[in-house]
C-alpha cells in the first residue's frame, strides 16, 4: 500500500470517528477508497478529495439513517458514559478507589518500611489492592469491549484501527512507573 | 459549453436517480457506475461524489451491496437495486420527465430563429 493510501485512510478514518460515524460504516468508506483507488490508479486526494471534506459528505449521506445521534461532551457526556455503564461496573466504583488507596498507602508504606492504612502490614496491602485493582479493571475492560464500535474491514473483517504495541506498552510502562515512584516517595519520606 | 461539464447543481439534482438507474440495469460496483455515467454523456463522476450518493441510497433502502473477491486487488463492493429503490426510481423517472418538459417548454428554443441566424 503507497503512503499516499495509508496517510489518506488515516485521516478519513480520524475525522469519521470525529463525526460520530458507527465503525461499520467507517470500515465501508475506507474499504471503499481502496478498491476506487486500486481500480483507477488515481490519487486518493484527486478521486476523493480532502479528507476532512469527503468525511462530512459522507456523514451528510448518513444522516437520514445510520448515524450515532448520541451527543456526547461536557457534563452530558460524562452523565451519558455513567448510565450507559452496567450495575457491576457502578458497584466495582467503591472498590477500585478502596482498592487504589489501599495500593497506594501499601506501596508507600513498603518504601518506608511502615504499617499501611488499616494497618494492614505493606506487602499484604500492596497484595489486596492489587487484587482489587484487577478485579475492578477487567470488569471496566469487559464493559469496555461490549461498548466499542471497533472499525472493521469488511472484506476480511480486520480490525482497522488496532491499539499499538507500542501504545500498549507505554501505557503498562507508565503505570509500573507510577507504582514504583510511590515505593520511591515512601522511602523518601521514611520517618 | 463543452458538452460533459454540466452544472454543479444540475447534476446534484439528477445524479441520485441516475445511479440508481445504473444499478438496476444490473449488479455493478462504484467504478463501472463512473464509467457507465460518463459513457452515458454525464461526465465524469469522482469517487468522492459518487460513493456518498451510494452510501445514501443505500442508507434509505433503495440499494443492497456486498463484498466480493477481485481477481486482483482489494476486491469490489457490489450494488444491486432493491424492490423498494426500482419503485422509487419509476415514480422520481417520471416526475422527472415531467419536470424537464416543462422546463423545456419555458425556455428559449435551441434552434435559432432563421431570420435572425441569416442577417
Amino acid at each position: 500500500m503507497s503512503t499516499d493510501l495509508e496517510t489518506y485512510r488515516a485521516r478519513l478514518l480520524l475525522a469519521l470517528r470525529m463525526r460520530d460515524v458507527p465503525g461499520v460504516r467507517i470500515g465501508e468508506a475506507l474499504a471503499e477508497v481502496d478498491s476506487h483507488v486500486a481500480e483507477t490508479g488515481e490519487d486518493p486526494r484527486d478521486a476523493f478529495g480532502d479528507p476532512v471534506a469527503y468525511a462530512d459528505r459522507l456523514a451528510g449521506s448518513l444522516d437520514a439513517a445510520g448515524r450515532d445521534d448520541a451527543s456526547t461532551g461536557g457534563w452530558r457526556g460524562w452523565w451519558e458514559a455513567l448510565r450507559a455503564m452496567s450495575r457491576l461496573s457502578l458497584a466495582m466504583l467503591p472498590v477500585l478507589f478502596l482498592a487504589g488507596w489501599v495500593l497506594g498507602s501499601g506501596l508507600i508504606s513498603l518504601g518506608a518500611g511502615t504499617t499501611a492504612t488499616f494497618g494492614l502490614a505493606a506487602p499484604w496491602a500492596v497484595l489486596l489492592g492489587g487484587a482489587g485493582l484487577t478485579l475492578g479493571a477487567s470488569q471496566a475492560l469487559h464493559d469496555a469491549r461490549r461498548e466499542a464500535d471497533p472499525v472493521l474491514d469488511p472484506r476480511t473483517g480486520a480490525d482497522l484501527a488496532p491499539v499499538s504495541r507500542t501504545a500498549l506498552a507505554l501505557i503498562v510502562a507508565g503505570h509500573l512507573a507510577g507504582l514504583g515512584g510511590l515505593v520511591l516517595l515512601g522511602y523518601l519520606l521514611r520517618p | 459549453m463543452d458538452d460533459d461539464r454540466w452544472p454543479g447543481e444540475w447534476m446534484r439534482g439528477v445524479l441520485a436517480l441516475c445511479v440508481l438507474s445504473v444499478v438496476a440495469e444490473g449488479e455493478t460496483y462504484g467504478y463501472a457506475v463512473a464509467q457507465r455515467l460518463e459513457d452515458a454523456g454525464l461526465g465524469r463522476v469522482k469517487g468522492g461524489t459518487l460513493y456518498p450518493i451510494l452510501t445514501r441510497l443505500e442508507t434509505d433502502g433503495h440499494v443492497t451491496s456486498s463484498w466480493r473477491e477481485g481477481d486482483a486487488g482489494p476486491g469490489r463492493k457490489f450494488f444491486s437495486a432493491t424492490p423498494a429503490g426500482r419503485r422509487w426510481l419509476a415514480e422520481r423517472s417520471e416526475a422527472w420527465d415531467t419536470f424537464t418538459r416543462r422546463a423545456a417548454a419555458l425556455l428559449p428554443s435551441t434552434v435559432l430563429p432563421r431570420d435572425r441566424s441569416t442577417a
